[in-house]
């Protein structure tokens, strides 16, 4: 019981990092990228790729990883978003899903079906706590989580740029007038929330093994994280990939493990049913 | 300093303006009245580079600004408050202001700016730290004028700071604008449905109908014109 307790925060961390990558590309440019999960797969793969393949150093690896994620963060802006800047959502989100479908099937290419590993970063005995193990990698997730939340919590709120960018959100033409530039300002969104599934990847690897369709059902629950917070809330879709952790995992020991995925979405469905506006959803304007 | 030269802007197959012309001179206060949909609201949106004109040019302190991009226009000094106020609802008073900053550096010391906006706006410093969905329509509006004034432009293009308010709130906006041209020399091209209010502080006028410039003059011949009065004053 302790046990399903731990590995439900863990992957619930994981899920929060998503949705704290979906949250911020959406908080700038008003976009769900339903490209999350892959962008997370392609983070793991950088990172085996730098650190099992050629031999790089835990830290040297993820730092890497990190910036060629907030790089591809960029890229992708200016493929999926920047030509389809004023034209209709749907079109935007459909452009992610493709693009999501795209990097799948590259990493297929580049690195073939079959999972690999990542080894931890850190090594260290297990902690035992109240009837239950807690490994290092599954610390070292929760506290990340927690970091990154605070971070990009300050970062949105305290800083000015945080600011330019949700003025950017909220109305795209009033920002311009006032002379923000809104595509760096979009482009800095996308490389953050780029970024961020990268550290989710990365985060991921070493505790389960990654492989090219890993992204479709972790960016998934992302986004029903996202939704069940309250969209645009962050501390909301850090206690939403929490809760949705937990409840899968007792879910799965308890109901049914091969019900497990199908958890998620009849929560998502039933919030959406009694609480469109998610747990923590605020009722006007702001989302942050 | 502000030279509209025979700009024609359309809507796809629809023309909005048909070779409008007008000036605004330093220090200067400008209306530009007229029905709904005259073209005033175009005219703003086509010198702050929201709208890009099919024929003519758009000149500012001697150089032609049509053609570049809204970032490009408020950066050489002139900045466009629009219609319907468009704060950013989700962002508190202060972030607002802050964001009407954006063309400044990073560094830049704002407390100057923000002292003279409070104390055109004493309403804005009580609500400095609440979001801008909760203030009333002329706290909005009060909002709106502040942010475009951190941006410290040239040439304030001002689009129906009345509507939707009170008389007194209006005369409270107008006495700001007025204000704020007498202390600071700043520029005002204002657009305003709301005649006579708009004639009382303004130095001259154009009157527009159906996109093209109708008559135009010192403010008070305006306010004492016939054709005016029966179009605008309601009788």
């Amino acid at each position: 019981m302790p046990q399903l307790v731990v590995s439900g925060l863990t992957l619930g961390a994981v899920y929060a990092l998503v949705a704290l990558g979906l949250l911020l590309i959406f908080s700038a440019a008003r976009v769900v990228n339903f490209a999350q999960g892959q962008l997370l797969m392609i983070g793991a793969y950088l990172a085996i790729a730098a650190q099992v393949r050629h031999g790089l150093p835990a830290w040297a690896a993820y730092g890497l990883t990190l910036a060629a994620m907030a790089l591809l963060g960029v890229v992708f802006m200016l493929v999926a978003w920047r030509p389809l800047r004023g034209r209709p959502t749907h079109l935007v989100i459909l452009t992610t899903i493709a693009m999501g479908i795209i990097l799948e099937n590259l990493a297929l290419i580049v690195w073939g079906p079959l999972p690999v590993s990542l080894p931890a970063p850190l090594v260290g005995r297990p902690w035992r706590v109240a009837g239950g193990v807690i490994t290092m990698q599954q610390m070292f997730v929760m506290g990340t989580t927690m970091l990154a939340l605070v971070a990009l919590s300050l970062f949105m709120t305290r800083s000015r740029f945080g600011v330019l960018m949700r003025a950017t959100a909220q109305d795209l033409d009033m920002a311009r007038l006032v002379g923000i530039r809104v595509d760096r300002t979009i482009a800095a969104a996308f490389a953050i929330g780029s970024g961020l599934a990268g550290l989710a990847g990365l985060l991921v690897a070493p505790l389960y093994l990654a492989e090219p369709t890993m992204g479709g059902s972790l960016g998934l629950k992302g986004f029903v994280v996202a939704v069940v917070g309250g969209f645009g809330n962050l501390p909301g879709a850090v206690v939403g990939g929490l809760g949705l952790g937990l409840i899968e995992a007792f879910a799965a020991r308890y109901v049914s493990a091969e019900y497990r995925d199908a958890v998620a979405f009849i929560i998502m469905i039933a919030m959406l049913c009694v609480r469109p506006r998610g747990l923590f959803g605020e009722t006007v304007g702001e989302r942050v | 300093m502000l030279e509209v030269e025979a700009i024609s802007v359309a809507y796809g197959p629809v023309r909005a303006l048909t070779e409008v012309s007008l000036r605004v001179a330093p220090g200067e206060i400008v209306a530009l009245l007229g029905a709904n949909g005259a073209g005033k609201t175009t005219t703003l949106a086509t010198i702050s580079g929201l709208q890009r004109p099919r024929a003519g040019v758009v000149r500012f302190e001697g150089q032609p600004i049509s053609g570049l991009a809204v970032e490009a226009i408020v950066r050489r000094g002139i900045a466009h408050c629009p219609e319907g106020r468009r704060v950013f609802a989700g962002l508190t008073v202060a972030e607002n202001l802050l964001a009407g900053g954006a063309i400044h550096p990073a560094r830049t010391d704002f407390s100057a700016d923000l002292a003279r906006i409070y104390t055109l706006f004493p309403r804005l410093a009580e609500r400095a730290g609440q979001h801008a969905w909760s203030l009333s329509g002329g706290e909005q509006q009060m909002l709106a004028v502040g942010r475009a004034l951190m941006a410290r432009p040239r040439l304030l293009l001002l689009d129906e700071p009345s509507l939707g308010l009170a008389p007194l709130l209006v005369a409270q906006m107008f006495a700001a604008i007025a204000r704020l041209n007498r202390e600071s020399g700043l520029a005002i091209l204002l657009v305003e449905q709301n005649a006579s209010v708009a004639l009382s502080v303004a130095h001259r006028a154009y009157v527009l109908e159906n996109g093209s410039v109708r008559l135009s003059g010192a403010a008070d011949a305006l306010a004492r014109d016939e054709r005016v009065r029966a179009a605008y004053f309601g009788g």
